[in-house]
């Protein structure tokens, strides 16, 4: 099993207990009498209600986690970036932040506010639909041209941590310069001026070669640095 | 209840045979043990397809042998409540064979639609 949490032990334990009732029904074929009644009540009611409800949960945390994005091959390189230990893009150094940590995708890219789960699982849905209609047999590097996000990244996602409030934040001379402009949207975090690309080894050779060399993502941390700093395993330093 | 609801549920009640019932419930067992199947797989392996399968049409089929429980044992609860009340109109029909104004009530021309 990938993930053995308490609920998936429950869910299981209950949708085993159900499927020995049903099976008893259908091997036994008792008259329809009371016990019956209660035996079908408990094994296509109660029991399985439960399991449903215990695998929402579930599904519902497996749909956050990196393993299941990057389940899809276009995605996988950019899951398999966030892993790496030696790369300094912007998904990959919010991986190794525990509160992100294997959520990282999800953390990043969830709309936030009161409809902001909802929205984010509908944007979910579209893109397994996508992925399904369109991508499915693409090759991976058509796939870098084609893919993009529908509308630019927002900031207010970076800000739901980053606030842009505090003094560290506002020594930094470029946040002062740009703060309105960060704040506002008009200039992106994830810019190739500012933090880089969030993604570097997806974004496309025709807008690396149209980019300033300064501008282009940060390079990797050496092999020797990545060792002594223990990032050989892709966890949080 | 009125009458004519009355006789429409009794018309619905008839329509569904006592091994048809059982029928029913066997089919609901086994579209619930598909979808409990689908739930399995997508604890065990959390990938989209298995996930978003168990979310949804293994939901939809749990609904459906649910719903499909609830049906019968409606049916049965009915059926069984139809049945005491002619015994029970039967048995005052019995004690009182010389008031034919009883014989008018609503149950009675219930049977007698249902016999129509």
């Amino acid at each position: 099993m990938h993930h053995t949490s308490p609920l998936t032990v429950i869910a299981a334990l209950l949708a085993i207990i159900s499927v020995v009732l049903l099976v008893r029904f259908l091997v036994m074929r008792p008259a329809l009498d009371r016990n019956t009644k209660i035996s079908l009540l408990l094994g296509l009611g109660v029991f399985p209600i439960a399991a449903a409800a215990t695998t929402n949960v579930e599904g519902y945390q497996a749909t956050q986690k990196r393993q299941f994005c990057g389940s899809c091959h276009v995605m996988t390189p950019i899951a398999q970036d966030s892993e790496d230990a030696k790369s300094a893009g912007l998904a990959a150094r919010h991986a190794r932040n525990a509160f992100t940590g294997a959520n990282n995708c999800y953390v990043c890219h969830a709309d936030y506010g009161m409809f902001g789960t909802v929205l984010t699982k509908m944007g979910g849905m579209r893109h397994v639909w996508l992925y399904y209609t369109e991508f499915r047999s693409m090759p991976m590097e058509e796939a870098k041209e084609k893919i993009h996000l529908v509308k630019p990244y927002p900031n207010a996602n970076c800000m739901q941590c980053h606030s842009t409030e505090n003094p560290g934040w506002l020594a930094e001379p470029e946040h002062r310069a740009s703060l309105e402009a960060t704040r506002s949207g008009t200039v992106s975090c994830a810019s190739p001026g500012c933090h880089g690309f969030a993604h570097p080894n997806m974004v496309p050779e025709k807008d690396r070669g149209h980019t300033p060399a300064q501008l282009l993502p940060r390079p990797r941390i050496d092999a020797g640095a990545a060792q002594s700093l223990g990032l050989v395993d892709g966890g949080t330093p | 209840m009125k009458r004519s609801l009355r006789r429409k549920l009794a018309a619905n009640v008839r329509v569904i045979a006592p091994e048809r019932a059982m029928s029913i419930l066997r089919v609901a067992s086994v579209l619930a043990i598909v979808a409990l199947g689908m739930m399995m797989w997508s604890l065990v392996d959390p990938m989209p397809a298995p996930v978003l399968l168990a979310l949804s049409f293994g939901q939809l089929l749990g609904t459906i042998s649910f719903m499909a429980f609830l049906v019968i044992i409606g049916w049965d609860r009915y059926r069984q409540w139809r049945a005491r009340k002619q015994r029970e109109n039967m048995a005052r029909r019995a004690s009182q064979p010389d008031d034919e104004d009883a014989a008018e009530d609503e149950d009675d021309e219930e049977a007698a639609d249902e016999q129509a």
